[in-house]
């Protein structure tokens, strides 16, 4: 009996078993291909390793130009140009004034402070964070429109998705340049650019999240008759709200990047500043904002990551 | 028979996924209302197809589906959704929305009478509290009312599955392998608890089950399905061990038809007393 049983098996299982899969050749000439492309980049690059090595004096040069960095820019009362006659307090609290003064420290606010270290540092945390508000009204319903499982119509998906692509592969350097030509030099070209920028991003990564729920959860609240909109709020929406949490908190860290860099077109933020210290070898004051902004993406980083496993 | 007492009537109802995958082949079936009855069959014989048919999920690929005696290829848009709301599905994955309070995922069943604006507001602060409540304690569970939902255990997820249904307050209970994640104390207790809200409220129950013993035990209509077709659909006591055989035979991978109730499942389940 135990032997019948074990005849067979023995025999069956490798006449049975399915070939293993080969590898045809294609498979080597994509590597080929693979490596040529490599080979050719690395060559179209210029890379050289021996003028960095040569540079790295360099390097320790630059570096210690910028050593100890000057803090007198963003320390020092007087390079914030003060208007006369106000206290610090007044100037920075929104305090009743005559209307008098009350223009002399709009104006103070509106032109110079922006132009200071800690004003350019303050525009671009509120440029990044206006930029991905917009940012995110704007992709919210969009994600839903360019999801396949929740959009309207295929053709409203297949023009949505047409539309993100293609403004995703206009960089926010050229995006900025555009809208400093339209609206002035400042911080509101800088915002508009970002939020653009960012649409799109969290437009097509929300689209991607809401195609992947959980469907049972839609089927089973479609079938008590709900609505679109109610289906959308109560089956979807809480499935990609972590996912809608965490995107936003991660742009958000990657605007304060790009809103520091955008000043570099006069598109508002703190990169104007450091250019220009920069441009006028003025190493150590530069460096002073580097370490400035070296902090302030820091803390931003805490506290979106704190944030996130707050709701998360 | 009266037609007013129609629930359901399928003819010759086909469902054929993409070109060649045949789920349904020719399904006839009359349910009057009020009647209580189950499905068996091997898995991946069509059961959940036929539920997703009757909820107005899916529609046939052809032949003809009368519910309450209106075709629903006719039903579109509001009409389509007012149908719908006649009909309560409890799942076996539960489908409830895992990240929400057990109330939100029991009031959800009031979606097709809310407004829209109700809904959401809804979400905000429960708009119908004594409903849920209730709904929870017939099943048991409302301890349980303001706990996150992805918190309780598979038996009580089912069971805010049902209050969901119970707060739907259908003509119609469709419950697809309701008891297949519960160990089979509870799995008899659920199925007694549909029964009774069948009874007491004159819904009509279908029931889709692994378990042949619980169908057999308590139904008195149990039909058997099997490569997308009715095998029988007979009263327990004219169901033979030949018909049960024949319907999982070929299905010997599948889950054993004598699966849960009078067999100790494990030992914490049934604690040997004698």
């Amino acid at each position: 009996m135990a032997e019948a049983s074990k005849k067979p098996a023995e025999k069956d299982i490798w006449a049975e078993a399915p070939p293993a899969p080969r590898r045809g050749a294609r498979f080597f000439v994509l590597i080929g291909v693979f490596l040529l492309i490599l080979a050719w980049s690395v060559q179209g690059a210029k890379i050289r390793p021996g003028e960095l090595f040569e540079g790295i004096p360099q390097i320790g040069i630059t570096i210690a130009r910028m050593l100890p960095p000057d803090f007198s820019k963003v320390t020092d009362l007087k390079n914030y140009y003060l208007p006369e006659g106000f206290s610090l307090v007044e100037l920075l609290l929104p305090l009743p004034l005559a209307a008098e003064r009350a223009g002399a420290k709009q104006r103070w606010r509106d032109n110079t402070f922006p132009q200071t270290v800690l004003g350019a540092t303050l525009e671009t945390v509120q440029m990044a964070l206006a930029g991905t508000l917009l940012a995110l009204l704007v992709a919210f319903p969009v994600g839903f429109l360019a999801a396949r499982n929740t959009t309207p119509h295929p053709a409203v998906y297949h023009a949505v998705r047409a539309v993100l692509n293609f403004l995703r592969t206009i960089p926010d350097l050229a995006l900025g340049l555009l809208f400093v030509a339209a609206v002035g030099l400042g911080a509101f070209a800088g915002t508009l650019a970002l939020a653009i920028h960012t649409a799109t991003v969290l437009g097509k990564l929300l689209s991607e999240s809401v195609e992947n729920i959980d469907e049972g959860v839609v089927e089973a609240i479609r079938t008590t008759g709900a609505g679109y909109a109610q289906i959308l709020s109560f089956a979807v929406v809480p499935q990609i709200l972590p996912d809608l949490i965490s995107f936003t908190l991660y742009r958000l860290e990657t605007n304060i990047r790009a809103a520091s860099v955008l000043g570099l077109i006069g598109a508002g933020g703190i990169g104007y500043l450091m250019n220009t210290s920069f441009r006028t070898f003025q190493y150590q004051e530069a460096a002073a904002i580097v370490l400035v902004l070296i902090a302030l993406v820091m803390l931003v980083d805490y506290l979106s990551s704190r944030l996130r496993s707050l709701v998360v | 028979m009266n037609d007013l007492q129609q629930q359901y009537r399928l003819e010759e109802v086909r469902k054929v996924f993409g070109r060649h995958q045949i789920a349904l082949d020719g399904i006839d079936l009359n349910v009057q209302r009020g009647e209580k009855l189950a499905l068996i069959g091997p898995s991946g014989a069509g059961k959940t197809t036929l539920f997703r048919l009757l909820n107005c999920t899916l529609r046939p690929t052809t032949g003809k589906l009368w519910l309450d005696d209106c075709d629903v290829e006719s039903l579109h848009g509001k009409r389509l959704r007012a149908m719908r709301r006649q009909i309560g599905t409890i799942y076996q994955q539960h489908n409830l929305v895992q990240r929400l309070k057990v109330v939100h995922n029991v009031l959800a069943g009031q979606l097709g009478r809310w407004s829209t604006p109700r809904s959401l507001m809804s979400l905000a602060k429960p708009a119908d509290l004594g409903l849920a409540h209730k709904a929870l304690e017939q099943v048991g569970i409302a301890d349980k009312i303001f706990e996150r939902t992805d918190e309780l255990s598979g038996g009580q997820q089912q069971r805010v599955a049902i209050a969901r249904v119970l707060v739907q307050d259908p003509e119609v209970i469709l419950a697809d392998e309701p008891v297949s994640s519960v160990d089979p104390t509870l799995a008899s207790t659920i199925v007694r608890l549909l029964i009774d809200i069948s009874e007491s409220t004159r819904k009509t129950l279908i029931v889709s089950l692994h378990s042949v013993d619980l169908a057999l035990a308590y139904f008195p209509r149990v039909i058997g399905i099997s490569h997308g077709s009715i095998t029988f659909d007979l009263s327990p006591d004219k169901i033979s061990e030949a018909m049960l055989e024949g319907l999982y035979a070929g299905n010997d991978r599948e889950q054993p038809a004598t699966e849960a109730v009078n067999e100790p499942a494990s030992p914490i389940a049934y604690p040997s007393i004698s």
